[in-house]
């Protein structure tokens, strides 16, 4: 939701350097060769399909995250967190008929808004020209009963004005261990009752997105393989960041080669969030974008992103959180229709990975899922500004660095500008309530800590 | 010729004088942080023997110079009075809008008593010395240009940073802290602004020359400068145009004299003789001239509420993502003995020396100085930890105080000074009381002087070293109790209670 500039002057200043890159090919890693592919005419051009095995299913390889709708507030200049339903009929509109025909939401985006804005704009179209997908998002532990999951299924339905669902996911499982997954699901006796919506037609197809401790992951594929439940379809995150080919022990819970290699063998397809991880990958350092413009002048970055996202053949469709229109035009044009990457451009997107790794921002995707922080914390925005002063290179830390004033102020500054005062990471108690919600495994009131450290280390050395 | 030199260097006084107020980035006080430290009072107070020394030398030279140049509240008379003169017709103008007045010796004599006893009885610590400050011109100015200009200017800086930072040039290191404004000191300031304003618009210093008790001090040497106006009888019309033309209304055309203990050397009388007969030189002891007091015109003119609010609805399981948890400005948590800064060296030290000028608040980067509503620290600087807290390694307050009543103080010296002990309420307190996880004001101490440790009841509660605690108001400022819009009480739950007199641990 954070704007994606980059200071056109340094921008200018690192091309002038010239940067050059050797480029040699590993194969070992490249992602696997697209396969089952069609497309079909659209507005932009001609939008990828891709078909789903269980159902036929014709979807577009871009599928609408519904995750980062447009607030009022962003059009008025105010803090208002109420929806734009205009604008958000506004992009839908424009994406169905570019041929965008997945649609994903869940009760908990957008501070619950999400399902009851998307059905509102999705109701103004015929049903069966697009699929929505929506979860089971029974997080909380007074939802975990069994009639508090059906009435949040129920309720799902209603906001989205229709009575059926093309695509079911069990939300984020993976996150607290296969414990949490029983008690959300398997003991409440949720799972059976949604197979038996299945069936019914109520549920067109039962899958889970998978967030966290890879064991769960295996354990849910093996009952796959026991035959105790079907996956229709599986949400995973896959990104050229977690194509990991460093295969980092630690690393191994998003290493996206096995996530998707597991469902490729399986023969299920696969729905990718994080494409982007959150608009991380549309700004990453200067050095890495000239490399992209030099390749592809004209492509934007995040299009380097989208388009590794969605080479492998085994997926079904990629999402997006299109907040504002220019996004979605984007993206359209990206996939209208895909161009794979080719092996000498993953060899590339490999090496422009380890250069993002190296510079040490917080893995945080912008999602908003710690959100909102009982003690008035804006964490998104607090590791946004860190993220970007990293990446911007306005993090210099030794007073007599000449450049030291200069950060100095860009960081603090901007710190108050995007962060108000009571808001920032000098007010986290520790007390532990986001941590658990982050699907990314963060340690957020460690990096909040690490945040406001260097802060005040700032404040303490005035030039 | 002598005019201009007297407006440039008032002018160049006074911007800089107001910038060093309104300047929060401490650029303008770097410069001109003399200035006010060239103030009589505080001079007087802080005995800077050096300034006195000045002062009553450039007197002695020039005559009352320090109230046409120096002083910003003289400065600011004659800006309202540019401002009636450029609002009257020519033909009004021309011709002079003053006239000789006698001295209004009873009423001068009296406020300077007055202020001599009040001054004496703060010294004493009988009285707050804000009490005398309400007689104090620079202070007088201070407490307007804080309480008016200063909020003015951070709006404004704020808005012109923000569109430079739009552009990617920053030009500030944060958002300025929110000013000390205060009902109470607000209408004192404007009452007092609208009474010297309505003075000097009806009669040009009169102010200066019945009320204020530091054109009465320096009046009493004025009349033996060595530099004075002087009327050279030979060239003199007797037309009275000089008399018409003198602000301090001290210029007796009929009997040509001046009153040079009235006299603000403002040249003007020079600039308006026709025949030149008025000179700015050595007096001779010549009959030519004399000097005699007469003149004049007359004079002018407060609590802590604590409410305790308890009970807490800890964060419910939060269901969707999202959004922004409510939040609401803290209270200051009462407490018995006020907070000063470091510097102050103790309650006493400060309720003496300082004049209430504002100074020191609106230099305060962190706004957690503000002016006392009590009576017995009237205006005065205290400190409120709830909008920030006195950070270990700055020292602004302390390095502009003109008056001593803040003694400078370094960076290292102020770190390791106690100002006052952090208690805690463990009835407010979210972990002593009910047992949720928080750290916010043992991770946030910059001494280290607060630990949790396990309570009565088995929670973790803070307990504050009192020997390592420094008084900062750190905890004060981080404690999530009054901030957090989900916890009913208003006030922190570890609060700053202050000591009467500092020492270094």
């Amino acid at each position: 939701m954070k704007e994606q500039n980059i200071d056109p002057s340094r921008r200018r200043f690192l091309r002038n350097l010239g940067i050059i890159t050797v480029g040699t090919s590993v194969g070992a890693c490249k992602p696997a060769d697209n396969s089952g592919q069609t497309s079909t005419a659209s507005a932009t051009g001609t939008m990828t399909y891709r078909t789903n095995p269980n159902t036929g299913d014709t979807v577009s390889i871009l599928g609408y995250g519904c995750m980062r709708f447009p607030t009022l507030g962003m059009a008025n200049g105010t803090d208002d967190q109420t929806l734009d339903q205009e604008a958000i009929n506004k992009l839908v509109d424009r994406a169905l008929e570019a041929g965008v025909n997945y649609f994903d939401t869940s009760p908990a985006y957008c501070m619950g808004q999400s399902e009851a804005a998307i059905g509102t704009a999705l109701a103004r179209h015929p049903r069966d020209k697009y699929f929505i997908a929506t979860k089971l998002s029974n997080f909380a532990p007074q939802t975990w009963p069994r009639e508090k999951s059906i009435e949040m299924f129920e309720n799902s339905l209603r906001y989205l004005q229709t009575d059926y669902v093309d695509y079911l996911l069990l939300h984020a499982i993976g996150g607290g261990g296969w414990d949490v997954v029983r008690q959300r699901y398997i003991d409440n006796g949720i799972l059976d009752y949604l197979k038996d919506l299945r069936s019914k037609g109520t549920i067109r197809n039962l899958g889970f997105s998978f967030h966290g401790d890879i064991d769960v992951y295996d354990k849910a594929l093996a009952m796959h393989d026991n035959g105790e439940v079907h996956w229709d379809f599986v949400q995973i995150q896959l990104n050229y960041m977690d194509w990991n080919c460093d295969k980092d022990p630690a690393n191994r819970n998003v290493d996206a080669e096995y996530l998707y290699g597991e469902l490729e063998k399986r023969g299920i397809p696969a729905v990718i969030m994080e494409p982007l991880l959150g608009g991380r990958l549309a700004n990453v350092p200067i050095a890495v974008v000239d490399q992209m413009k030099e390749r592809r002048p004209d492509a934007s970055t995040a299009s380097w992103a989208f388009r590794f996202a969605g080479t492998p053949g085994g997926i079904l469709t990629v999402l997006s959180g299109m907040t504002y229109m220019d996004h979605l035009d984007d993206n359209l044009a990206t996939y209208s229709p895909l161009e794979p990457i080719s092996g000498d451009e993953d060899a590339f997107l490999k090496r422009a990975a380890a250069e993002i790794r190296s510079n040490n921002t917080v893995p945080c995707n912008y999602c908003n899922y710690c959100m909102p922080c009982p003690y008035g914390l804006d964490i998104p925005a607090i590791l946004t500004h860190y993220n970007r002063c990293i990446i911007d290179g306005n993090t210099a830390s030794d007073p007599t660095d000449p450049d030291y004033a200069r950060q100095r102020r860009a960081f603090l500054y901007g710190y108050d500008r995007s962060v108000p005062k009571l808001r920032q990471a000098d007010r986290c108690i520790s007390c532990g309530t986001c941590s658990p919600h982050c699907p990314q495994g963060i340690d957020i009131p460690a990096e909040l800590h690490k945040v406001n450290r260097y802060v005040q280390k700032l404040k303490e050395n005035d030039a | 010729m002598l005019r201009y030199v007297r407006i440039a260097l008032a002018t160049v006084a006074f911007v800089a004088i107001v910038a060093v107020f309104v300047d929060f980035t401490g650029t303008a006080a770097g410069w001109f942080s003399f200035l006010p430290k060239y103030q009589l009072v505080p001079a007087l107070l802080a005995l800077n023997t050096i300034a006195i020394l000045v002062l009553v030398a450039l007197t002695l030279l020039f005559g009352r110079i320090y109230c046409s140049v120096l002083c910003p509240l003289g400065v600011f008379q004659d800006i309202v009075n540019r401002l009636r003169l450029s609002t009257t017709p020519k033909r009004k103008r021309k011709p002079g809008l003053f006239r000789y007045s006698t001295e209004h010796k009873s009423l001068r004599y009296g406020f300077l008593a007055a202020f001599i006893m009040l001054f004496t009885a703060g010294l004493l610590a009988l009285l707050p010395q804000s009490v005398a400050g309400l007689l104090d011109p620079y202070s007088i100015f201070g407490r307007a240009t804080g309480q008016f200009l200063v909020p003015l200017w951070r709006t404004g800086a704020s808005a012109v940073a923000s569109s430079a930072a739009d552009s990617g040039t920053y030009i500030l290191d944060g958002e300025p802290a929110v000013s000390a404004f205060s009902w109470l000191i607000a209408a004192i300031a404007a009452v007092q602004l609208i009474i010297v304003a309505v003075f000097a618009w009806r009669s040009g210093r009169g102010y200066c020359n019945t009320v204020c008790p530091v054109g009465s001090i320096l009046g009493l040497l004025s009349r033996f400068s060595l530099l004075k106006p002087i009327i050279n009888l030979d060239k003199c019309n007797s037309c009275g145009s000089c008399g018409r033309h003198c602000k301090a209304s001290c210029i007796n055309t009929k009997e040509h004299r001046i009153d040079y203990s009235r006299c603000v050397v403002c040249m003007d009388c020079i600039n308006n003789c026709s025949q030149g007969a008025i000179s700015y030189s050595i007096r001779r002891k010549t009959k030519t001239t004399a000097s005699t007091p007469e003149a004049g015109r007359r004079s002018f003119m407060v609590s802590a509420a604590i409410a305790a609010g308890t009970g807490i609805a800890l964060a419910a399981d939060k269901t969707t993502d999202g959004g922004f948890a409510p939040i609401k400005a803290k209270k200051r948590h009462g407490s018995a003995t006020p907070t000063v800064p470091a510097g102050a060296i103790s309650l006493e030290h400060l309720r003496s020396r300082c004049t209430a000028c504002q100074l020191c608040i609106s230099a305060c980067p962190s706004g957690v100085l503000k002016p006392s509503a009590a009576l017995s620290t009237f205006m005065q600087p205290t400190m409120t930890f709830t909008a920030g807290y006195c950070r270990p390694e700055c020292t602004d307050c302390a390095d502009i105080c003109p008056a001593g009543a803040i003694l400078p103080i370094s960076a290292a010296d102020k770190s390791v000074t106690k100002i006052g002990t952090a208690k805690v309420d463990t009835s407010l307190c979210i972990s002593a009381a009910y047992g949720q996880e928080c750290h916010a004001c043992e991770s946030q101490c910059p001494v280290h002087a607060i630990h949790l440790v396990k309570g009565d009841n088995g929670n973790m509660r803070p307990a504050v070293d009192e020997n390592r605690c420094i008084g900062c108001g750190s905890c004060e400022y981080h404690c999530p109790v009054g901030t957090s819009g989900h916890i009913s009480a208003n006030e922190a739950a570890i609060y700053v209670e202050g000591i009467d007199k500092h020492r270094i641990i």
